[in-house]
């Protein structure tokens, strides 16, 4: 740059010296200049060219294999990435029967587990998601706990199920029992719906429907067949039964819900046999509530959950009549990230004839401790009283819930 | 004057219903989404900016804004594992993996974390690599291309549109991230391609141009970065992992002692005793964490925490993605120079 420089300015010089006008001096210099200026921006591009391509460079990730040496592998035999999702739940206990004896009819103080579960789901195909629940049980042997599939795609909004499913009589019914709050379900559940719960054959279609008077309505309805023992036609299930639920949520806030739930069910029971339709039915009636609040920036540490409901039965065999009802309502508090404290009260008829003076109230304190989100503890004490019946044993129990693999609760 | 009001009201009512309906797990992806799909999109998210958005409750109101979304754009990794229920509850086929209105905002971004043993034994891991994606800026223009695209599927006769507003969004981010003159020198694919690498201030430090060092030309969060790279953190969970990646942290370990799982006393102990004997003073967290557990360790070890949001609109004044890598680069930078202070 000096040299080039220095040479215009000798040029300049020598045309000077010549006798050149002072005007055509003046126009060499400034043609001078402004090639000056081009070689300069010439190089500076240049500069920045060669900048780029240096950055490119370091950028540049090149691993390529040159190798010629390849070794050739098929992979048709190890398909093994598209098997199902599974996973294992385990679920049991340490049991102490307060009784003065240790053990009862139904119970022994001891150790035991209740059951293993295997959870498979995968996609069928582009229409249809399949899902299977096992248990291993020791005392039933294996179970097909729900085996069904659902259609996600048939008409916007609504979802088709077909199979063997928990049934949406409010809320609980539909969650396996290692999914619940408390040991077992409440006992107005397992009294009026039956040990298991409604878990029968069918189909269900689920209606997400527009938002009318709630922030989210779904209606439901399922046509299964009546297998239910205590309820419907157990063995003679050909009888089917219809169950309507609609589900009523609403967003108090982004902290806070509340849930409203309906359900109704219709069913023939095993007097049908030989029985006219009416004489032989039964009618089922629910209502479960639901308020839960958890700050979205504290989910970690703290919620609160309340939820009740109630359960009404009515089961008719030529005069035979079955009336009982049932509820229970609890509260559960989250400490902090690992501790979860709650209490939930029971009260139900017992399902049986003649029942308007008997009775059975529970109360059932425990607290949780989450090791991590797929191992938990929780203890819980069962306190029971019964009015004109016999009622059931006060229990301590130390419960171990745990999962393997992808398991995951839909539950909100 | 009323006909004329009545007739914008009707106009705007009709120009509303024309609208692209989105959806976005995170509120990051919500305001990249409004930044190129512009009067064109209407854009609701489902996670806050304060909230951890792998533990959400996929409520059926959810489910609700679902059924009627256009275009629904998550991670795709296993971030947000509750959102293939409450797809299935909405019921809308076009929002369904693999649809058109399907947007999986990771595409193309080089995952970091791959995990190379895969069990529980890791805590909570995640199987395809880390899903936190949106804390590196350099993500956030592969993210505006995947929703741009998702946008263009279901409304072509705006891909023009969208494209425009793309690339100004991208131009913006450049410009933020490493200053309009170097970007005017350099371009900012280039600079992007180095920053991916981890090779860009190496680079700029070794390079000269006009006489002038090319790390002297470079602004933006990476200048103001400067003053933190290379220094140790310890961090809570490991969700700043490509923010760490691009400014160069370090972290010496992490609250939780495996992703996922709660801090324990024993865990918590040797962490402090590892913080004094290396001499970190930087603890870093999403404000969803305990702040009375950051603050204790912080008081134990005479560390500063930083406590900052994961997502857009996750503290005041945090409105769009832009005030949100501010909010993250100035508090490492003030915590960095109080610590030096001392």
């Amino acid at each position: 740059m000096y040299k080039i420089v220095s040479l215009l300015l000798l040029g300049a010089f020598c045309a000077y010296g010549q006798g050149v006008s002072a005007d055509s001096l003046q126009a060499r210099i400034q043609k001078l200049e402004k090639e000056i200026r081009s070689i300069k921006q010439q190089q500076e591009a240049d500069a920045l060219e060669k900048l780029r391509r240096e950055a490119g460079e370091a950028a540049n990730i090149s691993q390529k294999d040159e190798s010629k040496n390849k070794v050739f592998r098929t992979g048709q035999r190890s398909l093994q990435a598209i098997n199902p999702e599974m996973s294992f739940t385990g679920d049991a206990y340490a049991l102490s029967v307060l009784n003065g004896k240790g053990y009862n009819d139904a119970e022994r103080s001891g150790m035991g587990y209740r059951v293993l579960g295997l959870h498979v789901q995968a996609g069928l195909d582009p229409f249809s998601l399949a899902k299977a629940v096992v248990e291993f049980n020791p005392e039933e042997g294996v179970e097909f706990a729900e085996v069904y599939v659902t259609w996600n795609n048939l008409i916007k909004g609504v979802t088709l199920t077909a199979g063997k499913f928990r049934q949406q009589f409010g809320v609980l019914n539909r969650w396996h029992d290692h999914a619940l709050d408390q040991y077992d379900y409440p006992l107005a559940l397992t009294t009026i719906l039956g040990e298991e719960g409604l878990n029968q054959t069918g189909i269900s279609v689920d209606w997400l429907m527009p938002g009318i008077w709630a922030d989210a309505q779904t209606l439901t309805m399922q046509l299964t067949n009546g297998s239910n023992e205590q309820l419907f036609s157990g063995e003679a299930f050909s009888f089917p039964a219809l169950l309507v639920h609609l589900k009523n949520y609403y967003d108090i806030n982004d902290a806070t819900y509340f849930e409203l739930g309906l359900s109704g069910m219709s069913g023939s029971n095993d007097g049908r046999i030989g029985l006219p339709r009416r004489d032989a039915s039964t009618v089922l009636a629910g209502v479960d509530a639901t308020l839960f609040w958890e700050p979205v920036n504290r989910s970690h540490y703290t919620s609160f959950l309340w939820r009740s409901a109630l359960f009404y039965a009515d089961k008719r065999q030529s005069d035979l009549q079955i009336k009982a009802a049932g509820v229970y309502s609890y509260m559960e508090y989250r400490l902090n990230e690992r501790w979860y404290a709650g209490l939930r009260w029971d009260y139900t008829q017992p399902f049986e004839m003649d029942n308007s003076d008997k009775s059975i109230t529970q109360w059932a304190p425990y607290v949780t401790w989450w090791q991590s989100h797929w191992a938990r503890f929780r203890l819980e004490y069962i306190y029971a009283a019964a009015h004109n019946t016999e009622a059931p044993d006060n229990t301590l129990r130390l419960q171990l819930t745990w999962a393997v693999g992808p398991h995951k609760h839909e539950r909100y | 004057m009323k006909k004329l009001f009545l007739f914008m009201m009707l106009f705007s009512v009709l120009h509303a219903g024309t609208k692209l309906s989105v959806v976005t797990t995170l509120s990051t992806y919500a305001d990249i989404a409004r930044k190129v799909g512009g009067d064109r999109v209407d854009v609701h998210a489902i996670v806050k900016g304060n909230q951890d958005a792998h533990f959400v409750r996929p409520k059926p109101s959810y489910a609700v804004m679902l059924q009627q979304a256009d275009v629904f754009v998550t991670t795709g990794l296993d971030l947000e594992l509750w959102a293939p229920t409450i797809i299935d509850r909405s019921g809308n086929p076009n929002i369904r993996s693999g649809q058109p209105g399907f947007v999986a905002a990771h595409d193309g971004i080089e995952l970091l974390d791959k995990p190379t043993v895969l069990s529980r034994s890791e805590g909570g891991l995640h199987i395809y690599g880390n899903p936190h994606i949106t804390t590196s800026p350099l993500n956030w223009k592969i993210i505006a291309e995947n929703i741009v695209i998702g946008l263009e599927k279901n409304d072509p006769e705006g891909a023009a549109y969208y494209r425009e507003r793309l690339k100004a969004f991208n131009e913006e981010t450049d410009q933020r991230l490493f200053g309009a003159e170097l970007v005017k020198l350099m371009g900012g694919p280039l600079l992007t391609r180095l920053a991916n690498k981890g090779t860009l201030i190496q680079f700029l430090k070794s390079k000269s141009y006009k006489g002038k060092k090319m790390i002297d030309y470079l602004g933006g969060w990476m200048k103001e970065g400067l003053s933190f790279r290379g220094k140790t953190i310890v961090a809570y969970h490991k969700n700043w992992i490509y923010f760490q990646h691009l400014f160069g942290l370090h972290v010496l370990d992490y609250v939780e002692p495996k992703p996922g799982i709660p801090p324990t006393p024993r865990h918590v102990k040797s962490l402090i005793e590892e913080m004094r004997k290396q001499n970190v003073r930087v603890l870093m967290a999403a404000n969803y964490f305990s702040a009375e557990k950051v603050n204790d360790i912080c008081d134990k070890v005479g560390a500063v925490p930083v406590m900052v949001p994961m997502g857009v609109g996750g503290a005041p004044g945090v409105d769009d993605v832009f005030a949100l890598a501010d909010y993250w680069v100035a508090h490492l930078k003030k915590v960095f120079e109080q610590v030096n202070a001392k």
